[in-house]
């Protein structure tokens, strides 16, 4: 008996320690929900909707006995297996008396609990709350956020130009190199949200030319989670999730295959507020879920403008507008890109029934979308399948079954040409020391992913077969080893592949963790990927493959509750037929909260080498709230930042960064954004007011 | 061949070795200290009087005024010296010291001048600074160039008998004026372990911006009453060390031989004293 009392105690103190550590440091794990990306190199990743969803549950913990499935999904750390272990917990044992009750339940590991431990309580049930009105107008809480970033560098397209060059196209940037950033965001508790944002890009005007109306980029939303028949409503601009994605998902989704592992189920939200900056695929309309018993129904109508590549006015169309493309980047900041800002009109219509039971989810969604253009892809072949058309509609069946320690989930989805894409996969659990999942993909050619959130590895654009096993290991105690096996087929051509392709990427990440502060990691990743050679010899295209593998060695220690230390080093190997090229990169992150003044600082210095741009590295970042970066890194050179986060109290909040990428050579980038020097350096602010 | 051919010989190495590997570059940071030649320099997370020249964070571990005298003969050639003289004194609220170091003959030397300061928050964390002179003569209308180059280093033990180490060199990039000759930049980083009171096996990354990674591994085994044997290999290019220590009262003495495949051996001798 003493000694169960004295583990507990020991285990409570470690608890509090790691606790007060998680609470110091703004950017804890946020890199294990959004992983390693590799797609969005050298970005930032906006993943304004995770954040907010666990800012909120900071504030306002979420009570394990009374959560739902999606509520535990919000937490976003937690996979399927581990929310249906705890729900099944406390069906069988009644409601939990305490979180360290949770290191009983199946696949929840010490370094999962340390996770989540913020963001949950453990509190009896109580009755379910109606929304009081005139409270909620009265006692909500309201934030804004204001930001602005610029690159320190004089780059090109900001210099001073004449008057001849003024009316060329793309030869110089209309505004000036500061981006502007504003947000209001108001919510009563979890029942209502709303918010308006609006954001300039560096290069874009402001109250002037083009930009009259002020900010490039305007958005609103309202958002209503009821408790009675209507379960949510939204006006405004807002994402829509439905299934597994393959009819329906825009905005953020966490991880690709390789990263996330066992996370690649996904459990849709039906609507959420449209919060990251994308500023082209979401929708402006309103939507409802009525819930009904077992069953929800999702409604949206969206009447949304699009950016576009204009192509020149064509006889044969009867004067109708014709595009090539829809860009995403959202920039608006030479003449080419003004003159196709909003250029299409899309309107979306799309509905959802979903029944949900302990066991068994399965649902149906329809989506159906026009333009009032008309697109065209270009004649090149690997263009044959893009979208095309002015109209499309898709429909989908997606289902989640578990039993005992089993799932499938999946979802089948065809378009009007009868293109099919579809997924499914199974979840193992076979013993608490071994998950293991199975997941098979197809999209047709001619599918296209609008709107959609596809997976796999390839862009939305072409199709692709696979097939991923991945594998969590915990072979010994203090030991856990997480990998994957990913192999893809892309029947019809891509841009620079000009032939059928095969492709397979291999990873695994094996960790040593001896204590809560401590973490030692090798990961090793292995992609092969296929693409043209052409030869002066050999006109005709040749596919070879190239091999790109990377060692990542790292070391993460919490000294103490407000000192974290990490060390990085990684080796990429590439080759191309007979080339070998290296990439080396060495970094040391410093973390620290001051004691006397409310500040936490992340500082990184790095040195990296590479050969080439196929052998350069990536490294996430420490970032702004709300924001996420991934740098890419190639050359010879070092990097270095500084993040500061002062919190003056509880209502106001400033955030600094300041960046500087040295390189060895004397000019940096091309075309509008080159630099003449050796280094460029960022600066950003951010300041929250809560009210 | 004669013993002149033979010297001539080595001089045509040195000067191809100079112009494609970078052994040296005006303002390296040459490594000081016997025991951690013996470790093929596997040493930024080690903590003792030589820690000055690897990673100031070390220095507090000296609770004595400590003196040392450092000497090495690069490859047998006599022109080749290098020698450093260093001095530790704890203070109040850390360890401060001072070295020197010389290398070269009267045409073409390099001398090194640098005022360290490490200091240690608790038993988990210390943290070093240190600021050189670097100044490189060659004879002629070169004569004497030079330029401040800053040091830094943290050294932490995050979970028992593991140490980590992390050292900078020139982080802000100083360059040698006139000629706009980089003084290089150079991160280390590693990690030992102390499996006994007897042993300890020592893996350390290095990277200078321009130059290929290196990786070098050292072991120590303490093998009877005062006496240490050590050795270790490093990469590019491979070089074989080993070591040996001794432990007399309030002097140590060390020696070991790295060898590099091109150029040949190298003695190193260092001598230490507590007062």
């Amino acid at each position: 008996m003493r000694h169960i009392i004295l583990t507990t105690l020991i285990f409570l103190l470690s608890l509090a320690k790691s606790v007060s550590q998680v609470e110091n440091d703004p950017f804890y794990s946020l890199e294990d929900i959004i992983g390693d990306q590799p797609e969005s190199t050298g970005n930032e990743v906006d993943c304004t909707p995770i954040l907010d969803d666990l800012q909120y549950f900071k504030e306002n913990p979420l009570n394990l006995n009374s959560a739902t499935f999606s509520d535990l999904n919000e937490i976003h750390f937690l996979n399927d297996v581990q929310i249906n272990n705890l729900l099944a917990y406390i069906n069988s044992n009644g409601q939990l008396l305490s979180v360290f009750e949770l290191q009983y339940i199946s696949c929840f590991s010490n370094d999962v609990i340390n996770k989540i431990l913020p963001y949950i309580t453990v509190q009896p049930v109580k009755e379910q709350e109606k929304i009081p009105w005139a409270k909620a107008i009265k006692s909500g809480r309201n934030q804004f956020y204001l930001k602005s970033k610029r690159v320190l560098e004089k780059q090109k397209g900001y210099e001073p130009v004449n008057d001849a060059m003024l009316s060329q196209n793309n030869s110089h940037y209309l505004g000036s190199p500061y981006q502007c950033y504003f947000r209001w965001m108001y919510n009563y508790k979890s029942f209502i949200s709303a918010g308006i944002i609006s954001e300039k890009d560096a290069g874009e005007e402001f109250f002037k030319g083009s930009e009259k109306q002020g900010f490039d980029y305007y958005s609103a939303h309202f958002i209503l989670h009821g408790s009675g028949i209507i379960k949510t409503l939204v006006i405004g601009d807002f994402d829509v999730q439905f299934g597994q994605g393959l009819t329906l998902w825009t905005g953020f989704s966490a991880g690709g295959n390789t990263s996330g592992l066992l996370n690649s189920l996904r459990n849709p939200q039906y609507f959420t507020a449209h919060t990251n900056s994308d500023e082209n695929r979401f929708m402006r309309g309103a939507g409802v879920t009525i819930s009904s018993g077992s069953y929800d129904f999702s409604f949206f109508l969206s009447d949304n403008r699009m950016d576009a590549n204009v192509l020149p006015a064509d006889s044969t169309n009867s004067g109708k507008l014709t595009v090539s493309s829809f860009p995403t980047s959202g920039n608006h900041t030479t003449m080419h890109e003004i003159a196709g800002k909003n250029a299409v009109k899309a309107r979306t219509a799309g509905a959802h029934l979903d029944y949900v039971s302990e066991h068994l989810k399965i649902g149906i969604s329809g989506i159906y979308y026009g333009f009032n253009a008309i697109v065209e892809p270009g004649s090149a072949p690997y263009d044959k399948f893009s979208l095309s058309g002015s109209s499309d509609y898709r429909a989908g069946f997606d289902y989640r079954l578990r039993y005992d320690k089993f799932t499938i989930y999946g979802e089948e989805a065809f378009d009007k040409h009868n293109s099919v894409a579809m997924m499914n996969s199974a979840v193992f659990e076979t013993m608490p020391q071994l998950l293991f999942c199975i997941q098979q993909r197809k999209i047709d050619r001619g599918f296209h992913g609008l709107y959609a959130s596809l997976p796999g590895e390839g862009s939305a654009i072409s199709s692709e077969n696979g097939v991923y096993l991945g594998l969590e290991l915990y072979p010994a105690r203090n030991w856990k080893i997480l990998a994957g096996f990913d192999s893809y087929r892309f029947p019809w051509l891509k841009y620079g592949v000009d032939a059928p392709s095969f492709e397979s990427t291999f990873s695994i990440l094996l960790s040593y963790l001896p204590s809560r502060e401590f973490t030692l990691s090798l990961g090793i990743k292995n992609d092969v990927k296929s693409g043209n050679i052409i030869t002066e010899h050999n006109p005709s295209v040749v596919l070879a493959d190239s091999k790109k593998q990377n060692f990542r060695f790292n070391v993460s220690s919490h000294l103490s509750p407000d000192l974290s230390l990490i060390y990085r080093i990684e080796q990429v190997n590439f080759s191309r037929t007979s080339s070998l090229e290296h990439g080396f990169l060495a970094l040391q992150d410093i973390r620290y909260s001051l004691e006397k003044i409310p500040v936490c600082i992340s500082f990184r210095y790095a040195i990296f080498d590479s050969d080439s741009y196929d052998s350069g590295l990536n490294a996430c970042e420490d970032d702004l709230l709300y924001e996420f970066s991934s740098c890419s890194l190639s050359g010879k050179g070092n990097r270095i930042y500084l993040v500061v986060r002062y919190e003056q109290s509880k209502k106001i909040c400033l955030w600094l960064k300041f960046t500087q990428t040295y390189y060895d050579r004397n000019t940096l980038n091309t075309g509008l954004n080159f630099i003449n020097g050796p280094a460029k350096s960022e600066i950003k602010v951010m300041l929250r007011i809560i009210m | 061949m004669g013993q002149m051919n033979m010297r001539k010989f080595y001089w045509f190495v040195l000067i191809l070795v100079i112009h494609d590997f970078h052994v040296f570059a005006v303002g390296d940071n040459y490594p000081v200290g016997a025991r951690q030649a013996g470790m093929a320099n596997a040493a930024v997370m080690l903590s003792d009087l030589w820690s000055i020249s690897h990673n100031q964070a070390g220095l507090v571990s000296l609770d004595k005024l400590t003196i040392g005298f450092f000497h090495e003969n690069k490859f047998i050639v006599s022109k080749y010296a290098y020698q450093a003289l260093v001095i530790a004194v704890p203070v109040h609220s850390g360890v401060l010291g001072a070295s020197v170091s010389y290398f070269g003959y009267s045409s073409y030397n390099e001398i090194k001048a640098g005022l360290a300061y490490g200091k240690s928050f608790g038993k988990i964390l210390s943290a070093g600074l240190q600021l050189d002179y670097c100044n490189t003569y060659v004879t002629g209308e070169y004569g004497n160039r030079g330029a401040l180059v800053v040091e830094a280093g943290l050294q932490s033990q995050p979970i028992e008998n593991l140490l980590i180490g992390v050292h900078v060199f020139n982080p802000l990039r100083a360059k040698i004026a006139v000629y706009d000759e980089n003084i290089p930049t150079i991160l280390r980083m590693g990690v030992a372990y102390r499996f006994s009171d007897k042993v300890i096996l020592a893996v350390e990354n290095e990277k200078d911006m321009l130059m290929k990674p290196v990786f070098k591994t050292g072991i120590e085994y303490h093998i009877y009453k005062n006496f240490f044997i050590r050795t270790g290999v490093m990469t590019n290019p491979t070089q074989l060390c080993f070591g040996i220590g001794y432990i007399m009262n309030d002097f140590q003495f060390d020696m070991a031989v790295s060898n590099h495949p091109e150029l040949g051996i190298t003695p190193h001798f260092s001598l230490s004293y507590h007062l």
